[in-house]
């Protein structure tokens, strides 16, 4: 394989971008070695076959011209070349600044010079004069208490009187139409039963009259 | 006028300086697609692909000298993503064979018998057209090297910087590609050498 190394250099050599030290080397290998000497007549004959084709004119007319664009669309282009991570860094920094600058006290107060400055502390800064102490606080959770408590009791004794005047109309009701009830059921059975015993008579009578008619008969 | 003072012109805002850019190199660069690809449509749509690419994002190329090596690469890649979809078939080479095996003379007899040959085409079309399919018969990695070097006179350091591969791996390709299309050119007695010249 002693040609494999020679194979760039019959590269080199073809298109003649070989150095002069490295023309030297190859031609002494040319001069000892058929294969590379094949290998370089059958390259040139195949570049020169190869270059019997024509360029072709590609028969088109690119033309660009200049479009106004919009300040949105300029925007928009420039927006897509900043790459995401800067973008954010930029927007939390902004966002930062924004916030501290928003949350920021200045006070003159005796002659002394203040500042504070925080993120997010701006709705929960309260006026001293609207502070309450801890008694106050209890009395008034007390006072609430109270209040509530008797509500609930009123409530509840309205609500119980209520409802035994509404339990005493119900049973009223119901024994009202309990009594109306008896009273039928009563009239009905007594009917019923003076009725059975008129038969009764009636049946006994009939008998009484037959055995008599039987006995005259056996007589 | 130079390309990279064209390139200044286009960036401050001169587009007419873009399409003599365009002039310019539209043809190298079609036919260099066309060869890497072998259709002559699809080229045509590449080179369009490759031009708005270049417009849109010329005002980011650094170096300015290196436009036309910047403008191959965008034109390669445009095409290898092209090749990508077409996921073309490699035609065997034996594809001119006769039905008995034997090597057919049929190539190099319809280049030379104007009988043979399509309608309407010249001898140097067909010349044209069996080196294309030759060409297409190769890897495209090798394909690539042979039209930079044969057909635009790249020199293998350039060729090496378009591809981004070291200097050896190019040279290399170019050997193997070159022996591939001796023996596809061999196979169709297309390697004689009196053959160019009976243009």
């Amino acid at each position: 394989m002693k040609c494999e190394k020679y194979k760039i250099m019959l590269m080199d050599y073809i298109y003649d971008e070989i150095s002069n030290e490295d023309k030297k080397q190859f031609e002494l290998h040319l001069e000892d070695c058929d294969s590379c000497k094949a290998d370089l007549k059958a390259f040139k004959t195949t570049s020169n076959v190869l270059n019997a084709w024509e360029d072709k004119d590609p028969d088109l007319n690119l033309t660009f011209s200049s479009n106004s664009k919009s300040w949105f669309s300029d925007f928009f282009e420039t927006f897509k070349t900043i790459k995401l991570a800067r973008g954010l860094a930029y927007t939390f920094g902004f966002i930062l600044i924004f916030l501290s600058l928003s949350n920021m006290k200045i006070q003159i107060q005796d002659g002394n010079f203040s500042m504070e400055m925080g993120l997010f502390n701006l709705n929960s800064r309260v006026d001293t004069d609207l502070y309450v102490t801890k008694t106050e606080l209890e009395s008034a959770k007390m006072e609430n208490l109270a209040l509530v408590t008797k509500m609930l009791t009123d409530y509840s004794e309205k609500d119980r009187i209520q409802t035994v005047a509404l339990l005493d109309n119900y049973y009223n009701s119901v024994e009202k139409d309990r009594n109306k009830e008896m009273k039928l059921v009563t009239n009905a059975l007594e009917h019923i039963y003076s009725d059975t015993e008129q038969r009764f008579n009636k049946t006994e009578k009939a008998m009484n009259d037959l055995v008599r008619y039987v006995n005259y008969q056996n007589k | 006028m130079k390309d990279e003072i064209l390139i200044k012109k286009f960036i401050s805002g001169n587009v007419s300086a873009f399409n003599t850019l365009v002039w310019r190199w539209q043809k190298p660069i079609y036919n260099f697609i066309y060869r890497y690809i072998g259709d002559e449509d699809i080229a045509k749509d590449i080179l369009q692909q490759t031009f708005i690419r270049a417009y849109k994002s010329l005002s980011k190329l650094k170096d300015h000298s290196k436009f036309s090596t910047w403008l191959f690469q965008i034109a390669l890649n445009q095409s290898k993503t092209e090749l990508m979809k077409k996921k073309r078939t490699m035609v065997s080479i034996d594809e001119f064979h006769d039905d008995d095996g034997s090597a057919s003379k049929r190539p190099k007899q319809v280049l030379i018998d104007p009988d043979l040959r399509p309608e309407h085409t010249s001898y140097n079309e067909n010349l044209s057209n069996l080196l294309k399919d030759a060409l297409q018969h190769i890897p495209s990695d090798q394909r690539v090297v042979i039209v930079m070097k044969e057909y635009h006179g790249l020199k293998f350091t350039e060729i090496s910087e378009i591809l981004r591969e070291p200097i050896n791996t190019v040279k290399s390709r170019m050997y193997y590609g070159l022996n591939s299309l001796r023996k596809i050119l061999q196979k169709w007695d297309l390697d004689k050498e009196d053959l160019v010249y009976e243009m």
